[in-house]
């Protein structure tokens, strides 16, 4: 493993960002085996750090911000990155198609959703062993957990529906018809629901995670794709990634408040500590784009790789 | 060569050749037959791509759209499934995921109750391999959990959208060597989607091997009464899966 420096990247800023607090983002480049590090105030690359395992997918990170996790699709691992160190110091082998990675709430298990074995796994960080392996539907893409913690939202993008696991015991409680190419996932603060993303069906479902019943959709764009909402639950932004576009949804009243367009091919989505920032990953354009969430406007394209064929994907900041 | 536009029965003559057996609709050639395709450029997954076909056409008792039968004559398993609508669906058009060996022209033949036949081409490219499958992965595991979705609130004469679904395998039991399609195993898959609302059967969707596993089908339904919306799906071994929601009008 080595670090890559700065000097062979290229950053574009189209427009200076607004003013921003300090974070840092940590950005795996699928198509070159390496996490990115970038100052989230200046939108500089600080380093890009090669991992040993093949295409990291999805990231997630630790509340602390200490331990970054990857799901590394082309090697059926997860690795564990040290954010203070930059360097991969720990391989997980988990299944075939390591797709998704998920913290739970309480931080001590990553949730990996493995699509070509048709499996959800749990790793126990503490002991880095895999410690359940569960039958999913096909090709499942991504776990999102209740705010509790108790039960497991299983995205398969085959089948297109939506499991949903008992945490302790490993079952499945239910199976919810969600929609073609079932993909992201986002539990509510209050708790109350998951949003789902259903590429296939242009949709965002809206999962009552109380009852564990499918209450609503909201149809969107072609290929509806990452999802995360704000902290006090208000917003959602959603990619829209065939056209090219961010959702912005106002939660409570399922309604469309504004369309950001972004650069082509939009994937995951992040945001900043002051949620004033939002980030977007565009695997097949090879760039992230930074969107100025008060304004709802792209203010900058970053390249975060080596090469032309880094495809960032996966997306976790430090908050 | 054949572009992406569509190729209507006007300048069909190479699919008549093609598609010997097809009743041609005498002269005109208006918009309310033509067939609209909504596919990928190029497919990544032959085993899974994505198919939406319509029409804009009438839907009444006396002038509709009665099937749209889709093929891609240089796949080894040429026909993809033929949807048959009734006058209940509101619109004609249906999605679907099929199978492709090497991709080529998909063709949708549409057949109007009251004009005929008619045919619409659009290219798609697939990433080689969706039509075969090693015999060693063939199995019959996790079969069934059918589901339905239509919109919580239904208004009385709306159209609205059903969506379903059938975990199944799907394999055309057929290996390449040396560049030919051989049969290695049988068949198996989805062979019927018969849809009922209330008594009355509303649509039906014939499929072939060369549906993708887990088929996630779409279709317009114009709902003019309340009743229980069946779907049952049968494989081509004779078992039978069935699902049902109430259709009620909103307050």
């Amino acid at each position: 493993m080595r670090t890559l420096r700065i000097g062979l990247v290229v950053l574009s800023v189209l427009l200076a960002a607004a003013p921003a607090m300090a974070y840092t983002v940590y950005i795996t480049n699928h198509g070159e085996n390496s996490i990115a590090i970038v100052d989230g105030k200046t939108k500089q690359v600080r380093d890009i750090v090669k991992i040993s395992q093949g295409n990291p997918h999805l990231a997630a990170l630790s509340p602390d911000g200490r331990w970054l996790y990857t799901s590394n699709v082309g090697s059926a691992s997860v690795s564990i990155f040290d954010t203070a160190e930059k360097k991969e110091v720990a391989v997980i082998p988990t299944d075939k198609g390591c797709h998704g990675v998920t913290l739970s709430p309480d931080g001590k298990f990553l949730w990996t959703a493995n699509n070509q074995a048709d499996t959800v796994t749990e790793v126990d960080i503490a002991e880095r062993k895999v410690v359940k392996s569960i039958k999913a539907g096909s090709k499942p893409m991504l776990v999102t957990f209740g705010r509790d913690g108790k039960k497991a939202y299983v995205s398969n993008g085959g089948s297109g529906d939506v499991y949903v696991i008992d945490v302790a015991s490993g079952d499945i409680k239910a199976k919810l018809f969600a929609g073609k190419d079932a993909m992201g996932g986002w539990a509510t603060p209050d708790g109350k629901e998951i949003w789902t993303t259903e590429g296939g069906d242009n949709i965002v479902s809206i999962i009552d995670s109380v009852q564990d019943k499918i209450i609503g959709e909201i149809k969107l764009g072609a290929d509806t794709h990452g999802v995360i909402m704000t902290k006090d639950g208000k917003k959602a932004y959603v990619s829209v990634r065939k056209e090219d576009w961010i959702a912005v949804l106002d939660v409570p009243s399922r309604t469309l408040l504004a369309k950001i367009p972004v650069s082509k091919l939009p994937d995951i989505l992040e945001l900043s500590p002051d949620e004033k920032e939002l980030w977007v990953t565009s695997r097949d354009s090879n760039i992230v784009d930074v969107v100025d969430a008060t304004k709802n406007q792209k203010v900058a394209s970053i390249k975060v790789g080596t090469t032309d064929k880094s495809q960032p994907h996966g997306i976790a900041i430090a908050k | 060569m054949i572009t992406r536009r569509d190729l209507l029965l006007g300048v069909g003559g190479l699919s008549a050749l093609l598609l010997p057996g097809v009743s041609w609709a005498q002269g005109t050639l208006d918009r309310s037959h033509r067939p609209e395709f909504d596919l990928p450029l190029l497919a990544q997954d032959g085993t899974a791509i994505p198919v939406t076909i319509s029409v804009d056409h009438p839907m009444e008792p006396d002038h509709y759209i009665k099937s749209i039968d889709v093929v891609i004559e240089t796949d080894p398993v040429p026909h993809k499934g033929k949807f048959h609508f009734t006058p209940a669906n509101g619109k004609a058009y249906f999605a679907f995921q099929m199978r492709s060996g090497v991709g080529g022209p998909v063709k949708a033949i549409v057949e109007c109750s009251r004009h005929g036949s008619f045919v619409g081409m659009q290219d798609v490219r697939v990433v080689p391999g969706g039509c075969t499958v090693a015999p060693d992965k063939v199995t019959k595991e996790r079969l069934g959990n059918p589901m339905l979705r239509i919109p919580r609130s239904v208004k009385r004469g709306e159209v609205i959208e059903v969506r379903t679904k059938v975990d199944h395998n799907s394999y055309t039991g057929l290996v390449e060597e040396n560049g030919k399609f051989v049969r290695a195993a049988p068949e198996f898959y989805v062979k019927n989607m018969s849809v009922y609302l209330g008594d009355r059967k509303v649509a039906e969707y014939e499929m072939t091997s060369a549906v993708s596993p887990n088929p996630l089908i779409r279709f317009p339904l114009r709902v003019t009464e309340e009743g229980l919306l069946r779907v049952v799906f049968v494989n081509n071994e004779g078992q039978r899966w069935e699902t049902s929601q109430p259709v009620k009008f909103s307050s």
